[in-house]
C-alpha cells in the first residue's frame, strides 16, 4: 500500500518511449516522461516565465523550453546553465500498469 | 553677435553643465572635446547609450548616434562586424573616438579619449 | 495587457529567477522602472522580454540568451561587475549602483592576464 502522497496520474500503457505527458494533480502541473524505459517527473512550468515544458524538445536526458530554450535534466530538474536553479522534481512508481506519483517533493 | 563672443558665451554654457559632474573643464579641454567627432553605436532602448551621448553633447564633441535597433540591415551588419574586434557580445553603448573603442558608459575613459 | 501590470508581473517572476543565483533588482528605482518598461514593449514587439541594452542578431542561438534575467549565460562576465549588463540586476550586497561599471568581457579578461 503507498503511502498518501502518492497520487495515481494515468495508466503505463498511456505512455510511448521519449514521449512527454502532462498532467495536474493538486493544481501542481506536471510532465510526466519515459525515457529508455524509466520513467522521469518534473514540474511542468519552466522556472524562467511558467511555460510548459510538455510542449518543448527531448534530447537524451535534457528538456529544453519552447519559449526561450532553457535546458532542464529530467532527471533531476536542474537549469543546464545554473545549477543554483532547478524546477521541482517529483518519484515515480508503477504498480499494476497504474503510474503513481509522490506529491511531496 | 561675432564669432568670438559666440564662442565664449557657449563656453561658459558647456562649462555650468558638466561643473554638476563634479569636474571643471578647462577652456583647453574644452576646445579639445569641441574638435573631436565622436561616433556612438547605441540601442533605442537603453538608458546607458543616452547617458553616453549627453555625456558628449554637453562638453561640445559632434556625436554621430547610431541607433543599431532602428537601422537598416546592412547598417547593422556593419555594427556587427566592426564590433566583433572589441567584444563577443553586442553590448551597447560603443563609444568610438580617433579610432578607439569603449565599451559600455565610462565617463572616466570617455574624458581620457575625448581629452587627449 | 496593461504595461505597468505587465511590468509587475515580470518583476515577480525575475526575482524568483535571480534570487537563488545572488542578485537583486537594482536599488536605483528609476533605471529599474526604465529598463521593465523597455523590456515590456520588447515583449509586445518581439515576442520575448530581451535585454534592452545587448543587440540582436535574428539568430535564435544567440537572441535567446538575451532574454531577461540573461544572468545565467553571462554569469562570469556579470559576477566580475557585479551587475548585469544593463544594470537592472546587481549582487546582493551593492547599495550604490553607481559605483559599478560596464566593462567588456574582452577587457576584464585582458586586465586579469595582465594583473
Amino acid at each position: 500500500m503507498l503511502e498518501a502522497s502518492w497520487v495515481f496520474a494515468f495508466n503505463v500503457n498511456e505512455l510511448a518511449e521519449s514521449e512527454k505527458k502532462a498532467v495536474i494533480i493538486d493544481g501542481e502541473k506536471i510532465v510526466l516522461i519515459k525515457k529508455s524505459g524509466e520513467l522521469f517527473a518534473i514540474s511542468n512550468r519552466c522556472m524562467h516565465m511558467g511555460c510548459p515544458l510538455s510542449k518543448g524538445e527531448l534530447e537524451g536526458y535534457v528538456i529544453k523550453c519552447p519559449c526561450h530554450d532553457w535546458r532542464f535534466d529530467i532527471r533531476s530538474g536542474e537549469f543546464l546553465d545554473a545549477k543554483e536553479l532547478k524546477v521541482a522534481s517529483y518519484e515515480t512508481r508503477i504498480a499494476d500498469g497504474k503510474i503513481y506519483i509522490n506529491m511531496e517533493h | 553677435m561675432d564669432a568670438k563672443k559666440l564662442m565664449e558665451q557657449s563656453r561658459k554654457v558647456f562649462q555650468k553643465a558638466v561643473e554638476p559632474l563634479g569636474h571643471k573643464d578647462s577652456s583647453d579641454e574644452l576646445e579639445k572635446a569641441a574638435s573631436k567627432k565622436v561616433t556612438i553605436y547605441a540601442l533605442s532602448t537603453c538608458p546607458w547609450c543616452k547617458k553616453a551621448r549627453k555625456f558628449f553633447t554637453e562638453k561640445g564633441a559632434t556625436v554621430e548616434y547610431i541607433e543599431y535597433d532602428k537601422a537598416d540591415e546592412e547598417t547593422r551588419k556593419y555594427i556587427q562586424e566592426d564590433c566583433k574586434s572589441y567584444m563577443d557580445d553586442l553590448g551597447f553603448p560603443v563609444v568610438k573616438i580617433d579610432g578607439e573603442a569603449v565599451v559600455g558608459y565610462n565617463t572616466k575613459k570617455y574624458a581620457s579619449l575625448l581629452y587627449r | 495587457m496593461d504595461t505597468k501590470k505587465r511590468m509587475e508581473q515580470l518583476r515577480t517572476m525575475f526575482q524568483k529567477v535571480i534570487d537563488p543565483l545572488g542578485y537583486k533588482f537594482s536599488p536605483d528605482e528609476e533605471i529599474v522602472d526604465y529598463l521593465l518598461e523597455q523590456e515590456v514593449m520588447l515583449e509586445k514587439e518581439k515576442g520575448s522580454p530581451f535585454c534592452p541594452c545587448q543587440g540582436l542578431t535574428g539568430e535564435r542561438g544567440h537572441d535567446m540568451k538575451l532574454v531577461c534575467p540573461c544572468i545565467p549565460f553571462h554569469r562570469e562576465h556579470f559576477d566580475a561587475m557585479k551587475r548585469c549588463w544593463c544594470g537592472l540586476f546587481v549582487h546582493k550586497d551593492v547599495d550604490d549602483p553607481d559605483e559599478l561599471v560596464q566593462i567588456s568581457k574582452q577587457e576584464l579578461e585582458a586586465s586579469s592576464k595582465s594583473d
